[in-house]
């Protein structure tokens, strides 16, 4: 019961923090957006019983996005990654790519023959 | 103590530990004070964190234009936490908060969270001197934390454990610090490097009219210098069981070993402070890749070595 709230909320924080990304009009929020997203899946991971995996999905990719955060500006020069911007572009190839991606994994997900569960009785 | 498995208390406790850094807290900003004004030729200090708190408690809080607040609010609340999820696996004597089988990668995972935390702070206000302190964290940051990194191998590789009760439990007989001290050393740097002290805190420095705290006021800025000198007092109280044998000690209970080995841990990061030059992030960068990084490399060597021959 406990775990399976757990899992919901978090999927929920995950897939939404994701979207964020690409809705707000700051380089820092969408940044941060995405570690909160990957800080949801690392707790998964944790749901699991995984605590390496877990706790080093967190440790990483907090790490990443703090990093990111010097690599925005060093590519793209000290103004536009500080001013409100749109954190969209190429729309049509990105959200074709995006749909086919998605498809793709979801199909492999649910069509795969997932091997029976052993050990538990 | 050949009984020195860890047992896990209730959270209630939790309660214990908040009051427990809080004080190790106050002792560490006591103390900075006192010997500041020692070193002005005054006396006294003792009173500085609760004077400083009450100051800061009834300061109007500053408001920037254009700040992004949310962000802002995340930094410095975070700091302020970060120090509690940290002591939360540290075993006091025998009883522990939190008895996770991976024990050191939290740590290192809370530490990491601190990056974030100081960049978030440094980006919120929206402010120059504020964003140049962030970048400069992060430029010391990638310098320290990847020999930090390899310096926390060394006790995990010596225990066959990422558990931190199974790294002091493995320290009967011979503490590490005593065949690790490079590691040692490094993780020592690590500690000040996240707590953003001593030669690590040029993200704060005068220079850049207070850097990331340039315009934090009020509460603000109570929790933010709260959590650098939590974060401080967490990081000596994890070398207690990394490197210097967890609660082991003569007559005392082990609970006791752990706070006294913490205060004097502490006690001498604090004095440092005034010893140590300011690090500028660039010249630092080099030397924590160049010299710090292969020589905690090194050690992990040497710690296999051992660990292999001894079988």
């Amino acid at each position: 019961m406990f775990i399976g709230i757990t899992f919901w909320v978090l999927a929920v924080v995950a897939v939404g923090a994701g979207a964020l990304v690409f809705v707000v009009d700051s380089m820092a929020r969408a940044t941060y957006a995405l570690a909160v997203s990957f800080l949801a899946v690392g707790v998964q991971i944790l749901l699991l019983q995984q605590s390496y995996l877990g706790v080093i999905t967190i440790l990483m990719m907090v790490m990443e996005m703090a990093v990111m955060a010097v690599f925005m500006v060093m590519f793209m020069g000290m103004n536009p990654a500080l001013m409100p911007m749109d954190m969209t572009h190429g729309k049509k190839t990105a959200i074709g790519v995006s749909v086919g991606v998605f498809v793709l994994l979801a199909g492999g997900a649910l069509l795969i023959p997932w091997p029976t569960r052993r050990g538990v009785h | 103590m050949p009984e020195e498995t860890v047992v896990v208390v209730p959270a209630v406790w939790a309660v214990l530990a908040a009051f427990i850094l809080f004080g190790l807290a106050f002792f560490a900003v006591a103390l900075d004070a006192v010997l500041s004004a020692r070193a002005q030729g005054g006396s006294g200090g003792w009173s500085a964190p609760l004077s400083g708190t009450a100051r800061l408690l009834r300061q109007r809080r500053r408001k920037t234009v254009a700040a992004d607040v949310l962000l802002w609010r995340v930094g410095g609340a975070g700091m302020f936490m970060g120090a509690f999820l940290m002591v939360a696996v540290i075993p006091l004597g025998q009883w522990t908060l939190f008895d996770l089988d991976v024990g050191i990668v939290w740590f290192n995972a809370v530490d990491i969270a601190v990056w974030a935390l100081v960049w978030l702070m440094g980006w919120g206000a929206n402010s120059t001197h504020s964003l140049v302190g962030g970048y400069r964290f992060l430029a010391h940051g990638m310098a320290y934390e990847l020999p930090l990194m390899f310096a926390l191998v060394a006790p995990a590789i010596a225990a066959g454990s990422l558990a931190v009760g199974d790294i002091a439990a493995a320290q009967e007989g011979l503490w590490f610090v005593v065949w690790m001290p490079v590691a040692f050393l490094v993780f020592l740097i690590g500690v000040t490097g996240f707590s953003v002290w001593g030669p690590f805190a040029s993200a704060l420095s005068s220079d850049i009219a207070g850097g990331v705290r340039a315009e934090l006021s009020a509460v603000d800025r109570l929790v933010f210098e709260a959590g650098r000198y939590m974060f401080l007092a967490a990081g000596a109280a994890f070398s207690v069981p990394l490197f210097l044998g967890g609660g082991s000690g003569p007559w005392l209970p082990g609970w006791a070993w752990v706070l006294i080995k913490t205060v004097a841990v502490l006690a001498v990061l604090v004095w440092l402070r005034r010893k140590i030059p300011l690090a500028r992030p660039d010249r630092f960068m080099e030397i924590g890749w160049v010299i710090l990084l292969p020589a905690a490399v090194a050690q992990d060597l040497v710690v296999s070595l051992v660990v292999l021959w001894e079988g």
